[in-house]
């Protein structure tokens, strides 16, 4: 199901997963005011949206100000995508309260292809440019989303994992501010890491 | 472009290997401040490198103690050196350390006549017992064979002398004196000690004789200028003596293990020799380095 911005009064009868879920549909608003539905299962992999659902507080759509729109439509495609998944085995990813070792968007039940198919999901979704993946960060992080969060932050250690002091400077957009000598005596002190 | 929070930078850094980690030290000040905080350090990826010693002081109590030094830039992370994380023990001796676990020799908390050798990671505080052979308390040399590029099982070496062994003393070996008898290795894996009498030799091991394992074999200081070698499964060996130099002195203690090769270092007054091993077989020795002390 694509999360598209819809207005507060579109119908909400989209097609159910898992039959034993409501078929109640969350709306959600970016932080530049658009709002967006998703299924109340697949808002619920959010832990911070899923107390509001329990605490009565998402009846008239749950404002997001600090998710803007372009991040919070990719992130209502991650929560759709693994809702689906995780939720056979009764296994909720996104609480922290429940995770356990084997956690993640990983459903023991699902298939091969099915665990192929949300792999390649998962890396497209974030082989975005810097800017995008660090926003993706933030709002899994303000959202409790612990999967997404955690598919995300791999990322960028993959991105920055062989590169140079400066590369990585370069990267996370960082103003060197060691003076000369401070410079000097960390890379002193860690210059085993530079050889190769 | 967005700041991450603290924490957020924390995880990802945590996800890299070591030496990225150091990398990372040297970006900025808050990265810098960040890796080295307490509350983030523990996620960090450690390599300890360190090694515990033992002091004994007549005049002083505890006569005894032990200590543990960390030798990273960072003096941390501390290792608690009485390892007190092994139930029951009463006392303890640190036998050997292989690559990251120590071999110990454990008298029983609940009966101080019951010995028995406990093998653990003193970073992980995971440990095994291994079982008790007739020996551990008469046994001088016993050494931990443990390669983790290879297997996560591992070897414990015993070896046994004659007088230990209980061979009567006018048979013992006139001329090695504690001449080893027999050779027992536990395997891990298999749970059980496997003995066989020494053929090889005469040799004799010393108590704390220097001793490295690598690449399935242990290499050991023998008495008499001689490097004893046997492999995990007991079937090989090798004597190999040092080599030759014109001051006559009984010490080999200079065997050491490097990138894959063993080593012996040799130093008379004037000059340090490094010897690199070429064959066991053959007992062949190539000097590499030579330096003048002056």
């Amino acid at each position: 199901m694509a999360a598209t911005p819809a207005d507060a009064s579109s119908s909400s009868s989209e097609a159910v997963v898992g039959g034993e879920k409501s078929n109640k549909m969350i709306t959600l608003i970016s932080s530049d005011g658009e709002s967006f539905e998703a299924t109340e299962e697949a808002a619920k992999m959010s832990v911070t949206i899923k107390h509001m659902i329990e605490d009565g507080c998402a009846d008239d759509g749950i404002p997001l100000p600090n998710v803007p729109a372009k991040i919070l439509s990719m992130v209502i495609e991650y929560c759709n995508k693994h809702a689906a998944d995780a939720d056979d085995t009764n296994k909720h990813v996104a609480d922290p309260a429940d995770a356990d070792e084997d956690d993640d968007n990983n459903n023991n039940n699902a298939s091969a292809g099915e665990k192929e198919d949300l792999k390649s999901f998962d890396a497209s979704l974030v082989a975005v440019d810097q800017a995008t993946l660090f926003d993706i960060i933030l709002a899994a992080n303000f959202l409790s989303i612990k999967g997404l969060l955690d598919l995300a932050c791999q990322k960028v250690a993959d991105d920055i994992k062989d590169k140079s002091v400066e590369e990585v400077r370069e990267i996370f957009k960082i103003e060197n501010d060691f003076t000369k000598e401070e410079e000097e005596a960390v890379r002193k002190e860690n210059a085993w890491a530079f050889n190769e | 472009m967005a700041t991450l929070t603290d924490d957020i930078l924390a995880d990802i850094i945590s996800r890299l290997p070591y030496k990225s980690t150091c990398c990372c030290k040297c970006v900025s000040k808050r990265w810098r401040d960040l890796i080295y905080h307490r509350h983030h350090r523990k996620k960090m990826p450690q390599s300890v490198v360190g090694f515990f010693y033992e002091g004994y002081n007549e005049c002083r109590s505890p006569r005894k103690a032990r200590y543990f030094t960390n030798l990273s830039r960072e003096y941390y992370p501390l290792v608690d050196p009485s390892l007190s994380f092994l139930p029951n023990c009463g006392s303890l001796d640190i036998l050997d350390a292989c690559n990251g676990l120590l071999l110990c020799r454990c008298w029983k908390a609940a009966d101080p006549l019951k010995l028995d050798y406990v093998v653990c990671n003193p970073t992980t505080e995971k440990w095994v017992s291994v079982p008790a052979t007739e020996w551990p308390s008469k046994v001088g040399v016993a050494r931990l064979g443990f390669d983790p590029a290879v297997t996560s099982h591992f070897h414990v070496f015993e070896f046994i002398d004659e007088e230990a062994w209980g061979v009567p003393e006018d048979e013992q070996d006139d001329d090695f004196y504690r001449r080893i008898h027999t050779l027992a290795i536990y395997s891990s894996k298999a749970g059980v000690w496997k003995y066989q009498t020494v053929k090889q030799g005469p040799f004799a091991i010393p108590k704390h004789s220097v001793s490295s394992f690598l690449n399935g074999v242990l290499n050991l200081a023998a008495d008499y200028n001689l490097i004893v070698a046997v492999d995990v499964e007991g079937d090989n060996w090798w004597l190999v003596p040092i080599p030759e130099r014109p001051d006559y002195v009984d010490d080999t203690n200079g065997i050491f293990t490097s990138q894959g090769r063993v080593y012996f270092a040799d130093s008379d007054r004037s000059k340090l020799s490094i010897w690199i091993l070429e064959d066991y077989a053959t007992g062949k020795w190539t000097l590499k380095h030579n330096v003048s002390h002056l």
